[in-house]
């Protein structure tokens, strides 16, 4: 996945941003003519932290549905959060739940720009627009074998057209398994949304003869598009 | 880019007002000699206090005071010092900052103990945040942390796996993957996180400092480790060529492995076989030659400065908006300096 753009952080107004940032290729005591010279290594870094996101991410979700009293605790008083820290082992447990699940919240904020996405039919359920879409393959997968995962995608705007290229990160498991990032593949792509209008895209998943069991997640998103990331679970047994 | 001597004085201020704060902290009970009184050894031997630094720094950018930050600073402050200890046994390390290390001092089963108790005694600054934070942002807090404290044992186990099973395919992938899990999530990204979280209350994206923060850290782990291969003992507080001893897969021991031929990355993998103890001086003389040759010392260098450009580059986008002030020209002296330092 190419490196973000720098549009795609949240950020305040531009003129204060132009103002502050320094020319291009500005030689800078100390660090020389470097500051506009894109090395291998800032793009392999970047790389790696929207992996490592993106797989916090997915491990979030999974344990999402465990959540049971985190609004509670949200609109709660001291004196309930310090009875909460001083109860004994069992809420412990409770406790983990709870930071997972702000965790997950904390994450998932790293985008307010996502547009409608639609697994099948079904709606994404987080009900949540502050967190990124899980797409879950909807059945495991063995080395070799492919599955297409049909994505609906709604565009929200009244008055721009959306040419969505899509593009992914290597699949990666808990065990640093890697499947190239070429293994999936996106029909159509790129995918021509009118405003307002809806649109179907098949994601082909190719699990490699060699592929280790796992669960493999990356991380989708629409080439210079601020509003389109969703992360993709494949589980191959 | 301003000069890094008003850096180093902000950066003890802020690191003297927070061991106080610790110092403050510790209970003032037996025991003493095992457990207390050794608590404050790490963090009284001069170390440089970035991660209080960037959290207080952080929260005065964005609106909040020093004072405000000070319990997530201590609490942050306590982790990495907890790390130390424990990382030091697990690396089998023997000096600290100049001094012996904890376990070379007092004994392994002393120092793991004292290790814990700085992780216990972490939570309780966190704790009386909810006095002057509340129950949300505290929870929220609560939260940066436990990630942070998954990331670093995540990365520790990484290095050390590599370690155990003498690892000699890796690339620099890997060890920037493990040096983001290990050190800089702790080290850059969440003090910064934190510190933001609280001045704003809330109210800022915390992920808008992660890339600043990774490619700051990155810088700092790479600087650091050249300096243990290059840099003078006095200054630097550690045994020079200690990793090459260690077996420690840094940038440059990856780029020697990945650069050699195969038959003196046969040697390198036999030398890395051994236990440290069975390391000779002359083996470590040969390792050196080797990266001199090449030409691994200025790969890391080089990779370094291209990180702290990308960190710069970073910053104005992360803080750019923000009001000039001392804080702000803090935290980007700290990116020059991270590079320059000698120590």
């Amino acid at each position: 996945m190419p490196a973000k753009t720098k549009g795609q952080t949240e950020q305040p107004q531009n003129a204060a941003k132009q103002k502050a940032t320094p020319p291009s290729g500005i030689n800078i005591e100390g660090l020389g003519n470097i500051v506009d010279n894109a090395s291998k290594i800032v793009l392999k870094a970047a790389n790696i932290l929207e992996e490592e996101i993106a797989r916090g991410i997915v491990t979030a979700k999974q344990i999402e549905g465990k959540m049971t009293d985190v609004q509670k605790l949200h609109g709660g008083n001291k004196d309930e959060l310090f009875v909460r820290f001083r109860k004994d082992a069992h809420d412990i447990i409770d406790l983990l739940i709870d930071f997972t699940a702000i965790t997950l919240k904390g994450v998932g904020s790293l985008s307010s720009r996502i547009i409608n996405i639609k697994q099948g039919t079904t709606t994404d359920t987080t009900g949540d627009s502050q967190q990124i879409p899980l797409i879950q393959a909807p059945k495991d997968l063995k080395a070799g074998e492919v599955l297409e995962v049909p994505i609906t995608l709604e565009n929200d705007s009244k008055t721009d057209v959306k040419s969505i290229e899509f593009l992914n990160t290597a699949l990666i498991d808990a065990a640093n398994n890697q499947i190239a990032a070429d293994a999936i593949s996106y029909d159509p792509n790129p995918l021509k949304l009118q405003p307002g209008a809806s649109g179907n895209v098949k994601i082909a998943i190719k699990v490699p003869q060699n592929a280790k069991p796992g669960s493999y997640t990356c991380f989708i998103e629409g080439r210079n598009m601020t509003n389109l990331k969703a992360t993709l679970l494949v589980k191959v047994i | 880019m301003p000069s890094t001597e008003p850096f180093l004085t902000k950066l003890g201020i802020y690191r003297d007002l927070c061991l106080q704060s610790i110092v403050d902290f510790i209970p003032d009970r037996e025991p003493k000699k095992y457990l207390y009184d050794l608590v404050t050894v790490y963090p009284s031997r001069g170390g440089k206090g970035f991660r209080p630094g960037l959290c207080m720094a952080a929260c005065n950018i964005f609106g909040g005071t020093t004072a405000d930050a000070m319990n997530s600073a201590m609490a942050l402050e306590l982790f990495h010092n907890a790390f130390l200890v424990h990382d030091d046994i697990e690396d089998e390390s023997d000096d600290r900052r100049g001094s012996p290390t904890m376990h070379a001092a007092h004994g392994v089963g002393i120092a793991i103990n004292v290790g814990d108790a700085m992780n216990v005694l972490s939570i309780k600054p966190l704790m009386n945040n909810i006095f002057s934070l509340g129950p949300n942002l505290t929870w929220q807090i609560f939260s940066e942390i436990e990630h942070m404290v998954l990331e670093s044992v995540e990365g520790q186990a990484m290095e050390l796996g590599w370690r155990r099973d003498n690892s000699c395919n890796l690339e620099d992938d890997d060890y920037m993957r493990m040096i983001l899990k290990k050190t800089c999530w702790y080290t850059c990204m969440h003090p910064i996180r934190i510190g933001a979280l609280i001045g704003s209350r809330g109210n800022v994206n915390p992920s808008t400092f992660d890339r600043f923060g990774y490619y700051l850290g990155a810088a700092f782990q790479i600087q650091d480790d050249l300096l243990n291969l290059i840099g003078d003992e006095k200054k630097y507080g550690k045994e020079i060529c200690g990793d090459v001893l260690e077996g420690k897969r840094t940038l440059m021991l990856i780029h020697l492995l990945n650069s050699c031929t195969s038959k003196e990355k046969e040697r390198i993998q036999r030398y890395l076989s051994k236990d440290r103890k069975a390391r000779t001086p002359r083996d470590v003389e040969w390792v050196m030659k080797m990266m001199r040759k090449y030409d691994c010392i200025a790969y890391g260098r080089k990779n370094a400065q291209n990180l702290a450009g990308a960190a710069l580059k970073e910053f104005y986008t992360a803080f750019g908006h923000m009001p000039d002030s001392e804080d702000k020209e803090f935290i980007e002296s700290m990116i020059l300096y991270m590079i320059e330092r000698d120590y």
